[in-house]
């Protein structure tokens, strides 16, 4: 499975690696049990330093989402169809999609507006596609 | 026969300016004189005025190179090496010299300022590219061949013996019979075996890439490619060292059987023109492997799907590139020029790989900000002057 990354963007890397293995899980791409390639291997890919990518893979594990061990390296340890147990998560996500629609109401965006962007989105994840391509209203 | 040496002279002049001068101007697009520009910018002016400024001086300098082979006619030696070394520092200076107009231009220019930078990489393992074993046990054959050949022959050769031999087939230097002197093309060609075997091995553990790995339909990078271009290199350095092999034991093995023989003559040319072959097939192999960039975003959806930055988390949220939402179109490598110095070598203290391949030509390029690096250049030194001397101890 292939991932990118903007070199230049405000965004860090770390992060931008994160995303990446999030939004693969969500869309189906990434399973339980897939094995993701070392740290080691993937700084090397992208030419950056190790303890960048160590970093989103830290952030990834202390989320839950994937799990490391001696034998088999990191592997996906969620997907989408896991049952949803951990009740932190729901505290740590609300106050975020909060802030994010207040902004998007805040800059003049109507509810059903949103409701069409979200819906759109989850349906892509349901069909395994992710579009970069973004509309213009 | 000076004009025969002339010829030899000119055809090596040849094989040092032929990839000096169309591998910068041909190789990749994106980075004409290896200087990286973001996509679009591959015909800027200042791209063509420096490539067209680089191919001028690259002919005067392959002009002074053939008027010196022939001025230099007299002197076998000479007349070989003066050429050629003119001819290899004359296109470097000129490539350096020339690909600084690009920089300038984009430095002022600002043109990466818009420009919509992605590197990509395999988040699940895609498996490692196969070591060749084959190419090394047949050569590793046809040394022990060559040792037992010698051991069988050594006693009826000739003590003083040739070692050397003039482009007419005639021997033209003697030295004294020895087990290093009967045995150093073995050594030798044992030398290379290793060496080559150690970097084929080697390579992949360390090999990043500065390049695209070939873009899908959306224009955006597909997997895989650095290991198809790995895979590729694999193979031509065992075909190399078989060739060479090959062609070192061959003239061991005739100089032995026959000292005076033209058959030398032959087999030497016949091993050269193998290693030729070789080198051509490997070379379009290689670019086989190495993807082109598509420039237009095709309607079709893309065959594998690249998420890049998401908006999901609010972590990041506000944080999107200004670019992405109105920029559909090519994408380009980030500008590494800074790690590249003078163009031609890598150091990058923060870029865990040891290889990073070539911007310009083919292959890969040592990266002299890893701390292995230079133990790897040192070890192939000790190494090869270790499988020089060695043979000289016996004797």
């Amino acid at each position: 499975m292939f991932i990118e990354i903007d070199p230049v963007s405000t965004t860090p890397i770390y992060q931008q690696i994160y995303d990446s293995v999030v939004e693969a899980i969500a869309s189906g791409r990434l399973r339980t049990g897939d094995p993701l390639n070392s740290t080691r291997s993937l700084a090397v890919q992208f030419g950056i330093n190790v303890a960048t990518v160590s970093r989103a893979y830290d952030q990834l594990r202390s989320d839950g989402l994937v799990i490391t061990n001696q034998k088999s390296g990191t592997v996906v340890a969620r997907d989408r169809d896991t049952a949803q147990t951990d009740s932190r998560f729901l505290g740590s996500w609300l106050p975020r999609l909060r802030a994010l629609l207040a902004e998007a109401t805040a800059q003049g965006l109507d509810a059903t507006q949103i409701h069409t962007h979200s819906g759109r989105m989850l349906d892509e994840f349901d069909s395994g596609r992710s579009d970069e391509r973004f509309d213009t209203p | 026969m000076s004009s025969l040496s002339a010829l030899i002279s000119l055809l090596m002049v040849a094989l040092i300016a032929v990839p000096l001068v169309v591998l910068p101007l041909r190789s990749r697009p994106s980075v004409p004189l290896g200087v990286n520009v973001p996509s679009g910018y591959e015909r800027h002016p200042a791209v063509l005025g420096a490539k067209s400024r680089f191919s001028q001086l690259a002919l005067v300098v392959l002009l002074i190179s053939v008027i010196l082979v022939f001025a230099l006619a007299a002197w076998p030696l000479a007349g070989m090496l003066a050429p050629m070394f003119v001819c290899l520092v004359g296109i470097t200076a000129a490539y350096v010299w020339a690909r600084q107009g690009i920089i300038r231009a984009k430095r002022q220019g600002d043109w990466y300022a818009d420009a919509r930078v992605r590197v990509g990489a395999t988040l699940t393992p895609a498996g490692r590219p196969r070591m060749q074993w084959g190419w090394y046990a047949a050569s590793v054959l046809l040394v022990a061949t060559g040792f037992v050949v010698g051991g069988l022959q050594y006693a009826g050769l000739p003590d003083p013996m040739p070692v050397h031999w003039g482009l007419n087939g005639q021997p033209d230097r003697f030295d004294t019979k020895s087990i290093g002197a009967v045995f150093l093309p073995m050594f030798i060609a044992l030398g290379l075996l290793i060496v080559l075997a150690l970097t084929a091995r080697l390579l992949p553990l360390g090999a990043g890439s500065t390049r695209a790995r070939g873009l899908s339909a959306g224009g955006t990078p597909r997997s895989g490619q650095t290991y198809e271009q790995l895979q590729v290199t694999i193979g031509i350095l065992g075909a190399i060292t078989c060739v060479t092999t090959v062609l070192v034991v061959g003239v061991a093995v005739v100089t032995w059987l026959d000292p005076q023989s033209a058959l030398m003559t032959a087999v030497t040319i016949a091993g050269i023109g193998l290693l030729a072959v070789v080198l051509l097939i490997g070379t379009w192999a290689y670019v086989k492997a190495t993807p082109r960039p598509t420039a237009e975003v095709s309607g079709e959806a893309p065959a594998t799907i690249d998420p890049g930055v998401s908006t999901v988390s609010a972590r990041s949220a506000g944080q999107v590139h200004p670019h992405r939402a109105s920029d559909a179109g090519a994408v380009s490598l980030p500008d590494d020029d800074r790690y590249w110095k003078s163009g031609l070598v890598y150091s990058n203290r923060d870029n865990p790989a040891l290889w990073v391949s070539k911007r310009v030509g083919i292959g890969w390029s040592i990266n002299l900000g890893h701390p292995a690096a230079w133990w790897i250049i040192a070890g192939f030194v000790v190494f090869i002057a270790a499988s020089l001397t060695v043979p000289l101890l016996f004797s």
